[in-house]
């Protein structure tokens, strides 16, 4: 029976301790270590005024042998230091007062010097603001003449460049009408480097490489280099190895014999920006 | 991802085998501080109850009545351990065999201490009870924590392959809620081993000092022969 009570009060005991255990973790309490924070150290400065302690000297009755005087002396002690209180609390008063009175005259002459020092500042804003005024003045004027000398270069260079532009504008046009051409060229080149390509692992939609071709009028590469690397070398050496593959462009062929113009122009050496999905001059 | 993850978010969120893990922990977490106070209570009555008997025997009581005091109590349903059991099954067979009429000292004294061997055995089995289950536990608990734990690992480390981008942040929930396992282990294991520790050496000394009753015993019953 003994034995039995005790097992009865044993589960009890660890039932409720891991009960206890176990609603601890269910709220969620965490073993939590209180930040302290350190507040520096300050100290508070403030201005105090000396007092000179006027600290009451008190002369102690002589307690003398004879004592039938003795009660009349303590009677005559009693008074003389109620007096004495007395006046040494008027004394208080007046220092007091004095005190007081020496403040505000410290304070207004401590605002009259603040004032003065305003005027003093004042004046000197004034004087450095007329110097700017000054100095923005000549600046200004100097500013202006500079932008007349400007404006006239800037004549001479207009007149120049319009005799350019006059140049330019025949190879424009020609150049407009090229357009056309050189769109559908640019797409069949397009369709050849996305043929070759073969898509490494690593590619991801989004990559691209600005790669620089350089090709001879037979169509044939010359050279290809990374101008912009895409960040993944995989990538990068891929679109290469498909410029490389096509090795000749057939098409510029005719097209450096009929104009050879618009192949110096566009086709001797162009960007290329290669992006996977979406291959594009 | 600031919210800090809680404890118990953790022990929900976990994978089957790693639960199964942690109930089995808990599981024998409860049972085993069950036996850890039984045993405690236990021990703590039988060193009382040897004290107590002890001072009343070498008082100088009368061996008859010390026997018929503890046959009323049986009567009370109280059950008698201890050195008293020990004390009943050696003066029981004293007494019947040197009724029996066979007068020979060293026969009496034989049976005498055959009585008390196996009473002396039977309460050694009572103070050991459960100090096994303790054992085991203590040993056992913190290699199923790691497993647990490894499990654990392993399985977050599998969802990390998928991943294209390997972060911190996706294997760290898995491995702090796997080491949660490992944790529950040595929380069970710890008081085990303690108790064990504790509870084996109390129960070393008891059987000694009821050894040495025995043979007190044997030898003031061999005296009471030779004088009669």
């Amino acid at each position: 029976m003994r034995i039995q009570s005790s097992y009865s009060t044993a589960l009890v005991c660890s039932v409720t301790l891991h009960a206890v255990l176990l609603a601890l973790i269910i709220v969620g309490w965490t073993p939590e270590h209180k930040k302290t924070q350190v507040q520096p150290r300050y100290i508070k400065a403030t201005l105090l005024q000396m007092e000179p302690s006027k600290a009451p000297t008190i002369k102690k009755p002589t307690t003398t042998r004879t004592t039938n005087s003795d009660q009349q002396k303590k009677r005559a002690a009693e008074k003389k230091k109620a007096e004495a209180k007395k006046r040494e609390e008027r004394k208080q008063r007046k220092a007091k007062k004095q005190r007081a009175e020496k403040k505000q005259r410290e304070e207004r002459a401590i605002k009259e010097r603040a004032n003065q020092e305003k005027i003093r500042k004042q004046k000197l804003a004034d004087a450095k603001k007329q110097a700017e005024a000054k100095k923005q003045a000549e600046a200004r004027k100097l500013a202006e003449a500079k932008k007349q000398a400007a404006e006239k270069a800037r004549q001479k260079e207009l007149e120049l460049a319009f005799a350019d532009a006059l140049d330019d504008e025949e190879q424009f046009i020609s150049a407009g009408q090229n357009e056309q051409l050189v769109g559908s060229y640019s797409d069949y080149i397009v369709e050849r480097i996305a043929n070759n390509w073969s898509r490494p692992s690593s590619a991801r939609r989004g990559m691209e490489v600005v790669l620089s071709i350089q090709m001879v009028p037979t169509g044939q590469v010359v050279s290809v280099t990374v101008v912009k690397s895409s960040g993944n070398d995989a990538f990068d050496r891929s679109a290469e190895q498909a410029v490389y593959k096509v090795d000749r462009f057939d098409k510029i062929q005719e097209l450096s014999r009929a104009q050879p113009r618009v192949f110096e122009s566009t086709f001797r050496r162009f960007r290329l920006l290669f992006r996977p999905d979406d291959l594009r001059l | 991802m600031t919210e800090q993850l809680s404890l118990w978010a953790l022990v929900v969120g976990a994978t089957l085998p790693v639960q199964m893990v942690m109930l089995i922990l808990f599981g024998a977490s409860v049972v085993s501080w069950v036996m850890i106070v039984q045993r405690g209570l236990f021990i703590r009555q039988t060193r009382n109850d040897l004290s107590a008997f002890e001072d009343t025997f070498w008082s100088g009581v009368d061996l008859n009545e010390l026997f018929r005091e503890g046959n009323a109590r049986i009567k009370k349903d109280n059950a008698i351990d201890g050195v008293e059991s020990l004390f009943r099954a050696g003066f029981r067979e004293f007494n019947r065999l040197s009724q029996s009429g066979s007068t020979e000292p060293e026969v009496v004294i034989e049976g005498v201490e055959r009585a008390m061997r196996v009473a002396l055995s039977r309460e050694e089995e009572k103070l050991n009870t459960h100090l096994p289950f303790l054992a085991s536990v203590a040993s056992v608990s913190p290699y199923i924590g790691l497993f647990g734990t490894v499990w654990g690992i392993m399985h977050s480390f599998r969802g990390l392959a998928n991943v294209q981008q390997a972060t911190l942040a996706t294997v760290a929930p898995g491995i702090s809620e796997a080491l949660i396992a490992t944790a529950m282990g040595l929380f069970a294991a710890i008081p085990a081993v303690l108790a064990y520790n504790r509870y084996s050496a109390n129960a070393d000394v008891l059987y000694n000092s009821y050894e040495t009753f025995a043979d007190e015993f044997s030898s003031i019953l061999h005296r009471r022969l030779h004088s009669n």
